[in-house]
Formats: structure tokens, C-alpha cells, sequence
């Protein structure tokens, strides 16, 4: 008879630790019991007694580990203080690393949790075609025909509007209009009013939090008036919560859709104006999947122009795919794994390169009965110890860096983001893994010494301190390996933007302010513009639809002498009038300038640039014949080539026209008199306050908005620049750790050399020799990876800088300077000694 | 003094009963025979461990036999410091104990 399997094994793992009699004895009682009751009978009674030993056993363990733990946590309290600089430097290593990861993760956690707050978040999808703007009949069309769709809201932004309340006016930039089901789809918090009926009414609007502040202070805003551009009032009828930071929809003021009468005729009829971002939540059940095929040619059999099928693009992936976030989201997340894991070798080098100290303990412990396990054990709760200590020292340095690291991200985090419990679970969790990972090297190798050399005072083992050494060695070249991929990165990333900055763009972009063209300035175009001119310092300005640094305006519709049918063109396009070539500085390469500024309805006369003629194949493109939206006309002249799209992008053919009809802002140039700009601009806001008294005066530089298109890059910069002199920094620290064992374990050596006539130089040369190999090898990792790396990046700009060597030579000069430097800096004291104190011990 | 929980006074008895023959299986069957209680062997050990460590037993190994699956016996034996427990404990249970005969047998519930 044999006891059963299941029972049995589970006896041995409960009792492993246990003397082997007690298994006997359960053993030879069961044989007992086969005797006397029979092997059924036997049976269960071993596999009750299995089972219900599992709490004793369990109690047992944990009051021993308890008991080892005490003895544990003293030792490496006892440890810590012993050694306490040398402690710290480990610990601080491990929490500048730690903080540094929260930092990041904090910036990633936001991006990848992007609209995610919304309850419907999985149904909401956005519709797209060639772009997410739609015309305006499309969702009360998908609405009323397909019953997957269980609601949808259009959005319009609207420029910015002058807001009055009271005595109070504000330039309102954040004004949005909204179908009432917006609160149907979206989540957003109401904190008064009622959320069923709030936008039901006609010229309503629900106000954010800090908009209701801003408007009405302390007053009760509900129910109160707002007046909008002096023309129409508005009734508030809701305060929501403050849309959260990390949200496409942004709005101070949410106005109902019908306002959108006031700014558009006949956008409820209209297809072929697409201009308004729609968002539909399906019914549960429902698969965008299936629903893709049957709305995809809605638009497309309405408007001839729209020639792209519509599809439905899941909230949760506009974010991080379709604007691209992801990019960041992953280069950021790499470089704080990079950051810890320099940290994580600094700490595993600093470990080992005292385990000499530890070696007797060590020793005692074995004999005194402790088995590899349990020394293993005692080493990683050391380590993941220390790790979580370090998480809470990094964690009181990210709390008080946070505001200023707002500078550096772009986003102003609170405090209350980085103690968000499921953040802290995985912050937690990650210093928990590095101290498990960090210690696990460190304890595989102390518990493998042997203690009868170690007692000895001598050698714990064959090749145990040498393999020890060479891997000290590699954990230090991958530290120097990181931190140079992250120089050359910063250099070649810094090398671009300026690249960028100073790219020829074919426009001249200084001196040119913007404004808004407010309607009454719109209405008298030729009295402003000659208003301002007469000013000193203003040389001209122009009306524009759409601002030249980055044109978003698309035209479909196009047709020109001989084009193939097949062909559907969309191309960007400006509406502007005379005066755009001159005033930014654009050169004509065929043909001529408009005559008058007589609208395209009028006289459809076209200019279009170089890349549009490459594009059309015409040999002769002035004076060829050309047509958009119907309007049947001719070319009339050929712009030079300009950018007026961010430099990531290639050069795309562009259609300029005049069309007071949808312009949007006035673009002044100007020459300021001895460089006294605040002069000039003095003048430009007397004339503002002539056409639209009342209304604050607000402008913006070109070139400042030009630089706004690179603000990705600029921030990936500062960051770039910031973690890779941390991660030097950290990885030196490991150095000085380093540094200290060695000038020790050669105190020596050193002395020796020193009466045979060493000079200082020599001392250090010959410690700095241990440190110098692996920081050059470091090199042959770093080089192939950043380069690599950096050409994947530069390849997301169309126009790019190159990556000469000399960044490569730099960042290595500069790895290898700032570790010599520390090396001999901890060595010089070692190097200084008399060799009378360091040799006449023992 | 050290007071003995139940348990522990029992093992120790037993060892002591048991003379040269206390291990495990005889001190376990002993036990379960006294109460009738459906124990675990586990239950019996960990007292018997507790009890070494506190001094009161001591513990040396026996032969393997290949009844018991190739595993030795751990033979227990009471110590002068576990003698002098159980008399104590002994002495303790004993007062307690006098009048309560009487006591039961004319209580009202």
C-alpha cells in the first residue's frame, strides 16, 4: 500500500524545512492503520491529516520568518550604518534613478490614459475621412438611419471671441458649440445645473469651473447673461468640472450648436463644408466593425468633392496612434527603464564590490546552519529593503521638483497625480522588481562563498572575487553605453531644432505680428489696412484664411487643363488677398500677382506654387486654365516654394486665391524704427481699438508661432538633455563606490609602488586603468544603438540635420573625462598616503 | 515556574510514559488514545519541537526502518528541567482541581 500521491507531496512541501522523522512517522502510523482498517480507511485519514496540517505548517514558516526577519532588517541596519557614506551613495544612486523613473512614468501614465476617463470610452468613436472634420447634417443623419448609433455630438471651435460679463470683458479663445448630447457621450461632471437639459435651450452655454470664476467671481453664474462679440447674449444653465488635463476636448465656455447660426448659413443642409470634428457612441453590442461598411459612403454620395470613405476611429486610439503620441510615449518609457537600470547596476557594482566586508558574516552564518535559501533570502529582502527606502527618498524629491518639472513636460502635475493609488501600486511594484533583480546577482554570489577559506581570512573559493570583478565590469560599461546613447541623442536632437530654426523657409517670418480679424475689421479690410500703413513702422499687412505655418485647409474639387479624372487632387490652400506675396517676403517665378482683391467668385484667378506645377505636369502653367469648387478660371502666376507645414513634412502643392469670405487673421508687417517695437505695436493697438473698441488687444509674433510646431521636439529635448546628466551623474556615483574598493583592495599595492619611487600621476593613472577599459568599450555598444536610434528619429522629419561624427567623439570625451575625474578624485586620497602608514600594519 | 499548555502537558507525559520507546508514531497513537481526539501528527509535532527548544525535551536520532519509507526515528527523552515542569504543573492542577468533584456534582445550571 502507498499513501496518496497528491497528499504525499504536499507533506513534503509543507514539512521541507522540517526534521525528515516527522515524515516517518506519518508514514509508518498510515502503515499502522492499513493494518488495522484497511487501505481505504488509511487513505483518508493520511489525506486529512495532509490537509489539515496546512495552517500549523503555514503559522510555523511565518513566525520563523518573522523571527529571521528581525534578525535580517538588524544586520542591515547594523550594515548601513557601519558604512554609512558609502550606504548613502548607494541608496541616493537607487533614488535619483527611482525619482527620475517617476517623472517620466508620471508623463506616460498621462498620455497613455488619454480620454480613458470617460465611462463610454470603448463605444465612443470619432468619424473620420480624410480628416476628422465633418460636414455639419452628417450625425443628425447617422443618428435618425442607423440604430447602432446611440448618440452623437458635433463639435465647433470657434476663433476666439470677446466674452462680456458685466463690466468685464475677456478675449474668450476657448469657446466651443456642442450638440446637447455632448453629455451623452462624453463624461463631464456637473457640478450645478441640470445635465438633461443644460444645452436643450436656445443660446445656452454650461461653463467650466474656473470659467464661471473668471466671469462671475463669487456670484451665482447660473442663469446669468454673457454677452458675445457685443452682438448676442447667452444664458448660463450649467457649471461643469474643469476638463482634465489629459483630454481632447478642451473648452472654458460650451455653447449650444444652434449659436453656430451666428458665425455659418445653412451648415444643418450643407455637405460640402467640412468643418466640424463628430464623435458618435455606439450602442452596446454594436461593433465599429460592422458599422464602418455601412456608413462609409454617406458623405461621399452627398459631396462630389469628398472622394475618401468615412470610418470610425476608437476614442482610445486617436491619442497615442493617430496623433502620434505613442512615438513619445515610448521613447520617454525606454529612457526611464534606461535611467533605472543604470541606477539598478550602480547598485548590484556598489553590492558586490563590498561583499569582502560580508565575507565572515557570510561564513558564520553557514556554519552556524543556514543553508544557501535562507542566505539568499536575507540578501534580497536587503536589497528590496534599501530599494523601497530609496522609492520613498525618490518619491519626497518628486514631490517637491514636481513644479518645476511642469517647465520641462508641459504638464502641471500635482501631487495628487503621483500619489493616485494604481500609479503608486505600479511604483511600488517596479521598486519591488529592481530590488528583487538588484539584489538577486549579489545574493547568488555571496551565499555561493565557501566558509572554511572565508574564516580563514582568505579566499572564498575558486574565481568567486575575479568573476565578481568582470562582472562589476560589464554592469559598468552598460551604464556608460546608456549614458552616451543618451548624449549623442541630446546633441543630435538639439543639432535639429536648430536646424529647424534656422531653415530656410522661403518666408521671411520676423517682424510680422498677427491678429485676429474680427469681424468689424473684416468688414472694412481696405480702411484697416491703409489705417495701419499710415502708422510709422508698419509696412504692410494681409488677410489670410489660414495661418502660413501650418495650413490645414484642404481643398478638394480641383480641376485643371488635362488633369487625369482619376486623380481626385486634395490640396492645402490659403485664402488671402493682393498684399500676401509681399508681405511675407514671397517671390514670384512665373506669371503675376492679383490684380485687385476682387473675390475668387469674381475674377477666379489662381496662384499655385512650384510643387504644384511639378505636380500638374503643365509646361506652361500661367495662364492655363483651372477650376475649384466650380469656379471656372485661370492660373495666373507660380509662388517660389515656402513651407507652410512643419519641416517633418515634405512640400505639398498650394492653392492661393482671394476670398474675403473666410478669412481669419491679418498678418502686419513691420519694420521697427531704431528696434523700437513697442512703439510700433502701440500704433497697431490704436488702430485695433478704432475698429473694435472694447475688445482686448492681442497678438502674436510669426516666428514665435512658427516655433510652436517643433514644441514636441523642443521638450524631448530638455529632457533628453536633463536625463543624460542624470544618468552620468548616477553612473559616476557608482564610480566614486567603485573607485574607493579598489584604491582600498590596493592600499597595498600602492604603498609598494610608492617606495620603489611611483610618482602621483602613476598612482592614479594605474587606478583610473581599471575604469578605463570598460568606459571606452562602453562605446562600441553606444555608437551602432544611438545611431541607430537617432537615424529612426530624424527620419520623422522630412527636412533633416545630419549626424556627424564629432557628436559621437564628444559624448565619448565627455563620458571619459567626468569618470577620470571622479575615479581620481576618490583616488587621490589613496594615492596621497604615506606608504610608512599604509605598510606597516600587521 | 512554566506554565504548560494542555497539549504540551500531554506530550510530556507521554514521553515520560513512553520511557525508551517516545518518537512520533508511539507518542501520536499514545495521545490519541488518551482523548479519543482526532489530532494530526502535526499537532503532536510542533508541541514536541516547542518543547525541545524550551529544554524540556531532548532529541537524537534513531535508524531508518523501511516501514517508514526509508526516514529515521527522532527518539525524545525528558530533560531534569522537563521533570521538574511537570511537577510543577503537576502541583498547579492538582490545587485547582481539589473541591471541584463536589463542586459538579452539586452545581445548578
Amino acid at each position: 500500500m502507498r499513501p496518496p500521491k497528491l497528499a504525499k507531496s504536499l507533506l513534503k512541501v509543507l514539512a521541507w524545512r522540517k526534521d525528515k522523522a516527522y515524515l516517518g512517522d506519518v508514514e509508518e502510523i498510515y502503515l499502522l492503520r492499513v493494518e488495522s482498517a484497511g487501505g481505504d480507511s488509511a487513505n483518508r485519514w493520511y489525506r486529512r491529516e495532509a490537509f489539515r496540517s496546512v495552517p500549523s505548517f503555514m503559522l510555523d514558516s511565518t513566525r520563523w520568518s518573522i523571527i529571521m526577519f528581525k534578525n535580517y532588517l538588524k544586520t542591515a541596519v547594523r550594515l548601513f550604518t557601519r558604512d554609512m557614506g558609502y550606504s548613502l551613495l548607494k541608496l541616493s544612486g537607487l533614488a535619483i534613478g527611482l525619482a527620475c523613473f517617476v517623472l517620466l512614468m508620471m508623463w506616460v501614465w498621462d498620455e497613455v490614459g488619454w480620454d480613458r476617463f470617460h465611462e463610454n470610452a470603448r463605444f465612443i468613436h470619432r468619424l473620420e475621412s480624410n480628416s476628422p472634420a465633418q460636414p455639419g447634417p452628417l450625425i443628425p443623419h447617422l443618428k435618425t438611419n442607423y440604430p447602432e448609433i446611440a448618440a452623437g455630438v458635433r463639435f465647433f471651435s470657434s476663433s476666439p471671441l470677446v466674452v462680456r460679463s458685466g463690466d468685464k470683458v475677456f478675449d474668450e479663445d476657448s469657446f466651443v458649440l456642442a450638440d446637447p448630447s455632448v453629455f451623452d457621450v462624453f463624461t463631464i461632471p456637473f457640478i450645478a445645473g441640470n445635465q438633461a437639459t443644460a444645452l436643450a435651450e436656445l443660446n445656452t452655454v454650461v461653463l467650466t469651473e474656473s470659467a464661471a470664476k473668471k466671469y462671475f467671481g463669487k456670484e451665482n453664474p447660473l442663469g446669468a447673461v454673457l454677452t458675445v462679440e457685443n452682438q448676442f447674449e447667452v444664458r448660463v444653465t450649467g457649471i461643469v468640472r474643469n476638463p482634465p488635463r489629459n483630454s481632447d476636448l478642451q473648452f472654458a465656455v460650451l455653447g449650444e450648436f444652434r449659436i453656430l447660426s451666428r458665425f455659418r448659413e445653412g451648415y444643418e443642409t450643407h455637405w460640402g463644408n467640412h468643418e466640424y470634428y463628430s464623435y458618435v457612441r455606439l450602442a452596446p453590442g454594436a461593433e465599429a466593425r460592422s458599422v464602418i461598411p455601412k456608413i462609409a459612403r454617406t458623405v461621399m454620395d452627398r459631396d462630389p468633392g469628398q472622394s475618401n470613405p468615412l470610418t470610425l476611429v476608437p476614442l482610445d486610439r486617436i491619442h497615442l496612434y493617430e496623433d502620434g503620441a505613442i512615438r513619445y510615449v515610448a521613447i520617454f518609457g525606454l529612457v526611464a527603464v534606461f535611467i533605472l537600470a543604470i541606477a539598478a547596476c550602480n547598485f548590484v557594482n556598489l553590492t558586490t564590490a563590498k561583499s569582502g566586508v560580508r565575507a565572515k558574516e557570510i561564513a558564520v552564518r553557514k556554519v552556524a546552519g543556514a543553508d544557501r535559501r535562507q542566505l539568499i533570502h536575507q540578501f534580497l529582502s536587503e536589497s528590496v529593503l534599501l530599494s523601497l527606502g530609496a522609492l520613498l527618498a525618490a518619491l519626497t524629491a518628486v514631490a517637491l521638483v514636481l513644479p518645476s518639472f511642469a517647465g520641462v513636460t508641459g504638464k502641471d502635475f500635482t501631487v495628487r497625480d503621483l500619489f493616485e493609488p494604481k500609479m503608486m501600486m505600479f511604483l511600488v511594484g517596479t521598486a519591488l522588481a529592481v530590488g528583487i533583480l538588484s539584489g538577486a546577482y549579489p545574493a547568488l554570489l555571496l551565499s555561493s562563498f565557501r566558509p572554511a577559506g572565508l574564516l580563514k581570512g582568505g579566499s572564498p573559493g575558486p574565481g568567486r572575487f575575479s568573476g565578481a570583478a568582470r562582472f562589476r565590469k560589464i554592469l559598468v560599461v552598460t551604464q556608460f553605453a546608456i549614458s552616451t546613447i543618451l548624449m549623442i541623442s541630446t546633441l543630435v536632437i538639439y543639432r535639429q531644432l536648430v536646424f529647424v530654426r534656422d531653415f530656410n523657409l522661403g518666408i521671411q517670418k520676423e517682424n510680422t505680428v498677427i491678429l485676429q480679424a474680427k469681424e468689424p475689421i473684416q468688414k472694412s479690410r481696405e480702411t484697416f489696412v491703409s489705417r495701419l500703413t499710415s502708422r510709422p513702422g508698419v509696412v504692410n499687412a494681409t488677410f489670410v484664411s489660414s495661418p502660413p505655418w501650418n495650413v490645414l485647409n484642404y481643398a478638394s474639387g480641383i480641376e485643371w487643363e488635362g488633369m487625369d479624372p482619376a486623380l481626385k487632387p486634395g490640396w492645402a490652400f490659403v485664402a488671402t488677398d493682393d498684399r500676401y506675396l509681399d508681405t511675407l517676403g514671397l517671390t514670384l517665378v512665373a506669371g503675376r500677382n492679383f490684380p485687385t482683391t476682387q473675390s475668387v467668385e469674381e475674377i477666379p484667378y489662381f496662384i499655385v506654387n512650384q510643387k504644384a506645377v511639378e505636380v500638374m505636369k503643365l509646361k506652361n502653367p500661367v495662364g492655363a486654365r483651372f477650376s475649384l469648387w466650380g469656379w471656372n478660371g485661370t492660373i495666373l502666376g507660380v509662388v517660389k516654394d515656402f513651407h507652410f507645414r512643419p519641416l517633418r513634412e515634405d512640400l505639398d502643392p498650394l492653392l492661393i486665391f482671394v476670398f474675403p469670405r473666410i478669412y481669419s487673421l491679418v498678418l502686419v508687417k513691420i519694420r521697427p524704427l531704431n528696434g523700437n517695437t513697442p512703439e510700433v505695436l502701440a500704433g497697431i493697438e490704436d488702430v485695433w481699438n478704432e475698429f473694435v473698441p472694447g475688445t482686448p488687444f492681442s497678438y502674436e509674433f510669426l516666428d514665435t508661432a512658427y516655433g510652436r510646431n517643433y514644441r514636441a521636439e523642443q521638450k524631448m529635448g530638455r529632457e533628453f538633455r536633463t536625463f543624460s546628466f542624470l544618468g552620468i551623474f548616477i553612473s559616476c556615483l557608482g564610480l566614486i563606490g567603485l573607485a574607493a574598493y579598489v584604491a582600498e583592495r590596493k592600499r597595498k599595492e600602492i604603498g609598494i609602488r610608492k617606495v620603489l619611487g611611483a610618482s602621483l600621476p602613476d598612482i592614479l593613472g594605474q587606478i583610473n586603468r581599471e575604469f578605463l577599459g570598460p568606459i571606452l568599450l562602453s562605446n562600441l555598444v553606444a555608437w551602432p544603438a544611438a545611431y541607430w536610434a537617432m537615424k529612426a528619429w530624424l527620419r520623422g522629419f522630412a527636412f533633416r540635420s545630419d549626424i556627424p561624427p564629432w557628436t559621437f567623439f564628444a559624448s565619448a570625451a565627455f563620458a571619459l573625462a567626468i569618470g577620470v575625474l571622479t575615479v581620481s578624485f576618490q583616488s587621490f586620497k589613496a594615492a596621497r598616503e604615506q606608504p610608512a602608514n599604509s605598510l606597516k600594519c600587521e | 515556574m512554566e506554565m504548560l499548555s494542555k497539549l504540551e502537558e500531554l506530550v510530556l507525559i507521554s514521553v515520560l510514559k513512553l520511557k525508551t520507546e517516545a518518537y512520533g508514531t508511539s507518542i501520536y497513537t499514545h495521545i490519541v488514545g488518551l482523548t479519543g481526539q482526532d489530532a494530526t501528527v502535526s499537532n503532536v509535532y510542533f508541541p514536541l519541537e516547542r518543547l525541545v527548544r524550551k529544554g524540556f525535551l531532548l532529541a537524537y536520532q534513531g535508524e531508518p526502518t523501511p516501514k517508514r519509507g526509508g526516514m529515521g526515528k527522532r527518539y525524545y527523552r525528558i530533560t531534569k528541567s522537563g521533570l521538574e515542569a511537570l511537577q510543577e504543573n503537576r502541583a498547579v492542577n492538582l490545587a485547582a482541581w481539589r473541591g471541584v468533584a463536589a463542586l459538579i456534582k452539586h452545581a445548578e445550571v
